[in-house]
C-alpha cells in the first residue's frame, strides 16, 4: 500500500495540508489585527452559523426535552459504567498476572 | 543538515516558510496607517469569552448554574432555526456524541488500569 | 493485498483531524476568519459533523484496544492512533481531552456559559498544541514521503503497512 503511487500523493496532499494549518495559524496570530470590516464579516458569518447551521440548534439545547432526556440518561450511566470499568480493570490484570505466574 | 532521508520534510518547511513570511510581510504592508485596535474582537472565541465570562469563575460557579441558565433561556428561543436537513443532522450528531462518550470514558479508565505499569 | 485495520484508522483519522482543523480554526476569532472567508455557517456544520465521525472513530479505537486487552495480545499496533506509549500516549490524551472539552461546548453553549467558555479555550490552545505535534510526527516518520523509486524493491522502512 505505501508503494502505490496514488498513495504517496495522498501522503504528500495530507502532510501539505498540516504546513499548511500551521501556516495559517502563524499568519493570523503574527499577522495585524482584523480591521473593522474584517470583525463585522466574522460577527455576520456567526450570526448565519446562529440561524442556518447547527450552533442555533445547540443554542436552544435547554428547550429540547428528547435530547435533553438522552443528556440525563448518559450522565446517569457514566457513573456505574465507570465502576464497571475499574472493576473489569482490574480482574483483567489479576487474571493476566496469574496465568503469567 | 542536509540529511538524505529528511530531504522532503526541509522542502515543506523551506516552501511554507517562504509563503508564511512573504504573506505575513505583504498583510503588514498593506495595513500600514490603519490603525485599528479592535480591542475585544481581535481575540480568538475562547479567549474572548474567557476574559468575558471565566475571569473569575470558581468551581462553585461551575456547579451552581442556576443563575446563568434562568439568564440565557429568555433568549434562547430567538436562536430556534434551521432547515429539515440541519435539524436532522444535529439529532443524529448531538446523540452520537452524547450516547458515546460514557463508553469512550469508561472505555478510557478501563485501559488506564490495564496499561498501568 | 490486505491492508491492516490500524493502517485504514491512521489515514482516516488524519483526514477527518485536518479538516476538523480547518473548520475549528476559521470559528477561533476574527483574525482566523479568512481560511474559510467568513463562511462560520458551513465551518459550523461541517465541524460539528466532523466531530460526531471523530467520536465515532475514537469509540471504534477504543473498542478494538479493550477487545485486545481482554485477550492479552502484546503486540505493538504500529499504526494505530491510541496505545499505552509514546505519541500514541500524547494522540489518547489529546484526543479525549478534545472530546470531552468539545462535549461541553456543545452540550453547555445554552445553559452554562462559563463552563463553554473554559472548554474553549483550553480547546482552541490544544489544537495548536496537536497541530504543532503532528509536524514533528511528519518530521519523524518522513520517510513516509520518499518516493517510490524502483516498483519492485522493498524499501525496509516502507513496507510497515502491508501485510
Ligand atoms: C500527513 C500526515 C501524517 C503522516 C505522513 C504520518 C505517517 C505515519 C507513519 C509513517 C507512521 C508509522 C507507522 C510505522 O512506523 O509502522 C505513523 C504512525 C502514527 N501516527 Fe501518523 N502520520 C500522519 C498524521 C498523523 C496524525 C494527524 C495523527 C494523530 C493526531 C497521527 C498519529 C500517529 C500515531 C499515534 C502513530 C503511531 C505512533 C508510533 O508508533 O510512534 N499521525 N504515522
Ligand atoms: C481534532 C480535533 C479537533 C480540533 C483540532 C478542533 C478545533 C476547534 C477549534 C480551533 C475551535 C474554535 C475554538 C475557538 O473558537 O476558540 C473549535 C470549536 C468547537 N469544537 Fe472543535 N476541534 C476538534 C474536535 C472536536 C470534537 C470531537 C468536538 C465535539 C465533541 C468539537 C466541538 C466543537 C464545538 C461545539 C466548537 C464550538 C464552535 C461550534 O459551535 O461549532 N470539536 N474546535
Amino acid at each position: 500500500m505505501m508503494q502505490k503511487r496514488w498513495f504517496k500523493v495522498f501522503i504528500w496532499f495530507a502532510s501539505t495540508s498540516f504546513f499548511f494549518l500551521v501556516a495559517a495559524i502563524l499568519i493570523s496570530e503574527l499577522g495585524p489585527e482584523p480591521s473593522e470590516q474584517q470583525a463585522m464579516q466574522f460577527m455576520m458569518g456567526m450570526m448565519d452559523a446562529m440561524h442556518n447551521s447547527m450552533m442555533g440548534l445547540s443554542m436552544s439545547l435547554e428547550h429540547d426535552a428528547g435530547l435533553k432526556s438522552l443528556i440525563g440518561t448518559a450522565s446517569y450511566i457514566l457513573v456505574p459504567l465507570i465502576v464497571l470499568a475499574v472493576l473489569f480493570g482490574l480482574l483483567v490484570r489479576v487474571r493476566g498476572k496469574r496465568d503469567a505466574g | 543538515m542536509l540529511d538524505k532521508k529528511k530531504h522532503h520534510f526541509l522542502q515543506l518547511v523551506v516552501i511554507f516558510g517562504a509563503i508564511t513570511l512573504l504573506t505575513l510581510l505583504f498583510a503588514w504592508g498593506s495595513r500600514e496607517g490603519t490603525t485599528s485596535s479592535m480591542g475585544m474582537m481581535g481575540q480568538s472565541m475562547g479567549s474572548m469569552m474567557q476574559s468575558m465570562h471565566a475571569k473569575n469563575v470558581t468551581i462553585s460557579d461551575l456547579i451552581k448554574q442556576q443563575e446563568q441558565t434562568e439568564m440565557s433561556s429568555g433568549m434562547s428561543s430567538h436562536h430556534e432555526s434551521g432547515s429539515m436537513s440541519i435539524k436532522i443532522s444535529h439529532y443524529l450528531t448531538t446523540g452520537i456524541i452524547i450516547v458515546l462518550l460514557p463508553f469512550i470514558i469508561a472505555g478510557a479508565v478501563f485501559l488506564g488500569i490495564v496499561w498501568w505499569k | 493485498m490486505s491492508v491492516r485495520f490500524d493502517f485504514i484508522i491512521h489515514w482516516l483519522w488524519t483526514i477527518v483531524f485536518a479538516l476538523l482543523t480547518l473548520s475549528g480554526l476559521a470559528m477561533a476569532g476574527a483574525k482566523y476568519g479568512w481560511v474559510l472567508n467568513y463562511d462560520i455557517a458551513s465551518a459550523d456544520y461541517v465541524h460539528r459533523v466532523l466531530a460526531a465521525i471523530y467520536v465515532l472513530l475514537t469509540f471504534i479505537s477504543i473498542a478494538y484496544e479493550v477487545i485486545r486487552a481482554v485477550r492479552y495480545e502484546e503486540k505493538k499496533l504500529g499504526w494505530f492512533i491510541i496505545g499505552k506509549s509514546g505519541y500514541q500516549l500524547f494522540t489518547f490524551i489529546t484526543t479525549l481531552i478534545f472530546i470531552i472539552t468539545g462535549a461541553i461546548i456543545w452540550v453547555c453553549m445554552d445553559s452554562n456559559m462559563s463552563a463553554t467558555a473554559f472548554a474553549l479555550y483550553i480547546h482552541e490552545k490544544l489544537t495548536y498544541i496537536v497541530v504543532a505535534s503532528v509536524i514533528w510526527h511528519i518530521y519523524v516518520k518522513c520517510h513516509a514521503l520518499l518516493w517510490p523509486k524502483k516498483p519492485n524493491t522493498t524499501d525496509k522502512k516502507n513496507v510497515a503497512g502491508t501485510k
